[in-house]
């Protein structure tokens, strides 16, 4: 009886510490590299799209997308940025990416609509 | 009373003073035309509004430029009145969008964007300043504020939408009204000429929605016991939109609608109306996506929340 309570009492000890340092490693740790922001195109005319991708390694990441002006199609590491006729002028596209820990980075592309 | 208006007038100022005043995002219900309500009387009304646009226009004819291949949008609006004083209403007005959504069709690819959610709260004030009832005369003015459901844009699958699908412009508001009414009682005749005036602030991102000036001349003809018919011929005015302190060039307007209404009342205190707009002329300034019709399905309850009120009810 008495081995039989302290193997539970190691396996419950095991399972706490794997638990700490696993938390330890998503609080501390931002397991990605978010290496750029690409556009196919910085300039386009009113009622066209360009393509913009984040480029980023490492592992899950959330994208989040905000631009100054205009509308943002489809979602995740690539989207179409377009803007009609209400939109001329330089806009800001920003892409942030977060993991699990909370890590966040942004980055912005300058696209031009004429 | 003093007390209340100079309250409601002060409230206003300040909402002026800190931000500069928000947007005409809420659709215009079947009932607009209301002056005051009698002392002690609750209103409610509440309604269903949709809306279709598609093809662009380019000042007042249309444009070939593609872009939103068409869009539309269903709202729900409450609005509470209470007849606080023999001459003063309040009013509290709130609506949800359902939907708002844009179908795009770009490069042979199609795509759609959709915001929903609350749009604004309007507070206001009715002071009925003219009450001639020998002449069936009534002259009202209105005062309120407009109040963003959210300051924040709305973000769905972590794109953050444009403002054209957006359910809250985001900023503060002011809203004026002026309300003139006039009864033929012996031709079964109402005539009613109401302005409603928007003064928009600017949102977090620093986007102005034009002010709006919106003028309705009513006439409501009874034709049978419980229904009555009602032609709206409306004008609207929005002022150019500002980003950044920069006009935005293909932003405001002014159009013409008509629009048809009918109603039908139960028991002198339930209304159920339907109403159809449809524009009669629209000039949009620069090129921009060209509205083609909006419906509206109303519930109007009034209730006299003592004696006194029942029968002033009854009488109005």
């Amino acid at each position: 009886m008495k081995n039989l309570v302290i193997i539970f009492i190691l396996i419950i000890s095991v399972f706490f510490v794997s638990c700490k340092k696993k938390e330890q490693k998503t609080s501390n740790d931002k397991v990605y590299t978010f290496n750029s922001l690409k556009v196919d195109h910085d300039s386009i005319a009113q009622g066209n799209v360009t393509n913009i991708t984040a480029d980023v390694s490492g592992d899950a990441v959330t994208y989040s997308w905000s631009a100054s002006a205009g509308d943002i199609f489809n979602s995740g590491k690539t989207i179409l940025f377009g803007a009609s006729t209400c939109c001329t002028g330089n806009h800001t596209i920003t892409c942030t990416v977060k993991d699990k820990g909370d890590h966040s980075e942004s980055k912005s592309v300058v696209v031009k609509v004429y | 009373m003093k007390n209340i208006i100079l309250l409601l007038i002060s409230l206003s100022l300040n909402q002026a003073f800190f931000a500069q005043c928000c947007g005409g995002c809420n659709p215009i219900g079947g009932n607009t035309n209301q002056g005051t309500l009698p002392k002690y009387t609750l209103q409610i009304n509440t309604y269903y509004k949709h809306g279709y646009s598609a093809g662009y226009m380019q000042d007042d004819h249309n444009s070939d430029f593609k872009f939103v291949k068409n869009a539309n949008n269903s709202y729900i609006g409450l609005q509470l009145g209470y007849g606080v004083f023999k001459r003063l209403t309040f009013m509290v007005d709130g609506g949800y969008y359902l939907n708002r959504t844009q179908n795009f069709e770009i490069q042979s690819y199609k795509f759609s964007l959709n915001g929903y959610g609350g749009s604004s709260i309007t507070l206001s004030g009715k002071y009925n300043i003219i009450r001639d009832t020998a002449r069936d005369i009534e002259f009202t003015m209105g005062l309120g504020v407009k109040l963003p459901w959210s300051k924040k844009p709305q973000i769905v699958n972590g794109v953050e939408l444009t403002e054209d699908v957006q359910p809250s412009n985001g900023a503060f508001g002011l809203v004026l009204s002026a309300f003139l009414f006039k009864d033929f009682d012996n031709l079964n005749m109402r005539i009613f000429l109401i302005n409603n005036t928007t003064i928009n602030g600017k949102s977090i991102r620093d986007y102005k929605e034009g002010n709006t000036y919106i003028t309705s001349l009513f006439v409501s003809k009874t034709f049978l016991k419980n229904w009555s018919a009602i032609l709206q011929v409306r004008n609207e005015i929005r002022d150019f939109a500002f980003r950044d302190d920069v006009k935005v060039p293909s932003s405001g307007g002014y159009r013409f609608l008509c629009v048809p209404q009918i109603n039908y009342t139960i028991k002198k205190k339930y209304n159920i109306s339907a109403l159809y707009e449809i524009p009669v002329y629209q000039n949009y300034y620069g090129i921009q996506l060209k509205d083609l019709y909006a419906f509206s399905i109303n519930l109007n309850i009034r209730l006299g929340l003592s004696k006194k009120a029942n029968t002033t009810c009854e009488k109005s």
